[in-house]
């Protein structure tokens, strides 16, 4: 089972394996010992043949993952260490690189870093009490885990800047409805749609979800044409 | 200068558009006079939001033909200058150069009477300010050629639906946001609006570099000391913009 203090790491013996981020007394905040831990978690999501897609959810009934930590942020080093060590263990940039699927399962809060956390995955869904925001401006901070890349491109320039200028909370249907997640449910049903996706996607071969995530991350920093003769070239390696 | 009318209250400006006779169309005057407005803005640390509104029920419209020069300058790339949060409070007409203008603000807010539309090319005029390129990145292809091409004016509803505006409400609504945006360390605001509209022009992993370039280069401000010591002190914080 899971080796880790501030996550669980299981893999359910059917392709799925569950990341289940584990400091409820802290509303899940993220914080570094839990970055090493992900950051274990994800190599072994990436390595692991027997791992074909990850459920990503907050453990306890109050939060998803309410942010950063931020008592850690008062211990700051100089902005030099604090650069490399940004890129040390650059989670989030494994995160981004992995291609198999993986849903995140939203409830409560889902804060910051939470939401960022969710933007990596391919799928989010929400249950109806979840709570949002990137409170980052308001503390004199921007978003550091992709915030101000990935929610431009997933809710338009617009929303993401109406979200990360006031830092206004919003609910599920309102996250429903800017397009940052795909579905609301109820609590109690929450881990079974999340799951019943993840079954879904890996309905199809491994190597084609790899390639269509691929190619459509790739594809973005693309220009079209570029972008359609690699989505040709990847399409043959396949046949 | 009697067409821009400047207010603040706080730390937020409000811009009004007010040429009745010519329902607020952007000519030359008005844009010349709206440019020099927001230079001034712009150098005013004392200002961290930007609100643009039109008055007498029009936000803002007009269709010019693309003046000679390098210098030629829409309100809409003048407002896209600005380093603090900018919203448009929309009610009534905002088309043609006054939806250039519209589409150029961080967020725009509409009345429920509103229209909108981008009519230059029905009268053989392509836009000039931004209309072709940020409407499209608003609203994607589909929309964005539908109504470039037909010239259709919409009402808000759908401006809502096809996410041509980020909310339908009033002059509260309005305030509202502009208060919440005031509220953050202005540096901060700055920064944010700057990786933000990288988006659209650096891939995902040069985004990612600049956004934790920017980070840290935020660990040398005080106010970021002050926002993280007034959360942990549970109290409200007080940004100096340094």
């Amino acid at each position: 089972m899971s080796a880790f203090e501030t996550i669980d790491y299981v893999k359910q013996g059917n392709g799925i394996a569950v990341l289940t981020l584990n400091r409820p007394e802290a509303l899940n905040a993220f914080n570094v010992q839990m970055r090493d831990h992900v950051y274990e978690a994800l190599t072994a999501v990436r390595d692991d043949d027997d791992v074909r897609g990850l459920l990503v959810r907050g453990a306890g009934e109050r939060a998803f993952c309410a942010g950063a930590d931020l008592a850690e942020f008062g211990s700051a080093p100089s902005q030099a260490i604090a650069r490399s060590v940004r890129w040390e263990r650059d989670v989030w940039g494994l995160w981004l690189s992995i291609t198999k699927p993986m849903v995140a399962a939203i409830h409560g809060f889902c804060l910051g870093s939470g939401v960022e956390i969710a933007s990596v995955c391919d799928v989010r869904i929400a249950a109806d009490d979840a709570r949002f925001g990137m409170p980052e401006v308001s503390l004199g901070l921007i978003p550091a885990a992709g915030g101000t890349q990935l929610l431009p491109r997933l809710l338009g320039q617009g929303r993401a800047l109406d979200l990360l200028l006031t830092g206004h909370r919003f609910t599920a249907t309102d996250a429903l409805r800017y397009g940052l997640v795909s579905e609301v449910t109820s609590r109690g049903m929450l881990e079974a749609r999340a799951l019943d996706t993840l079954d879904t996607m890996l309905q199809a071969p491994c190597g084609t979800l790899a390639a269509a995530k691929w190619v459509v991350s790739e594809g973005l920093d693309l220009p079209l044409a570029e972008a359609l003769a690699l989505e040709r070239r990847i399409g043959r390696t396949l046949t | 200068m009697t067409s821009v009318k400047l207010a603040q209250r706080g730390h937020i400006a409000t811009l009004t558009l007010g040429s009745p006779s010519t329902r607020n169309a952007l000519d030359e005057a008005l844009r010349a006079e709206f440019a020099t407005a927001i230079e001034s803005l712009n150098d005013d640390d004392d200002v961290r939001v930007v609100i643009v509104a039109g008055a007498n029920g029009v936000f803002a419209s007009g269709l010019y033909p693309l003046p000679e020069g390098p210098a030629a300058r829409g309100a809409g790339s003048a407002v896209a200058s600005l380093r603090k949060p900018t919203i448009a409070w929309i009610d009534g007409a905002c088309v043609d150069m006054g939806l250039e203008l519209a589409l150029a603000c961080d967020v725009r807010i509409a009345s429920a009477t509103s229209t909108f539309g981008l009519r230059g090319v029905q009268h053989g005029q392509l836009p000039w300010d931004g209309g072709t390129q940020r409407l499209s990145r608003a609203v994607g292809r589909g929309h964005a050629l539908r109504l470039l091409l037909t010239g259709a004016v919409v009402g808000a509803e759908e401006a809502l639906r096809i996410e041509l505006v980020e909310g339908i409400g009033d002059a509260q609504a309005v305030a509202d946001w502009a208060e919440r945006a005031a509220a953050g360390a202005p540096i901060a605001a700055a920064y944010t609006k700057e990786a933000t509209a990288s988006a659209h022009d650096l891939t995902l992993g040069q985004g990612l570099r600049l956004e934790a370039d920017l980070s840290v280069l935020l660990q040398s401000t005080a106010d970021r000391a002050e926002g993280l010591d007034s959360f942990a002190s549970k109290r409200k914080s007080r940004f100096d913009g340094r």
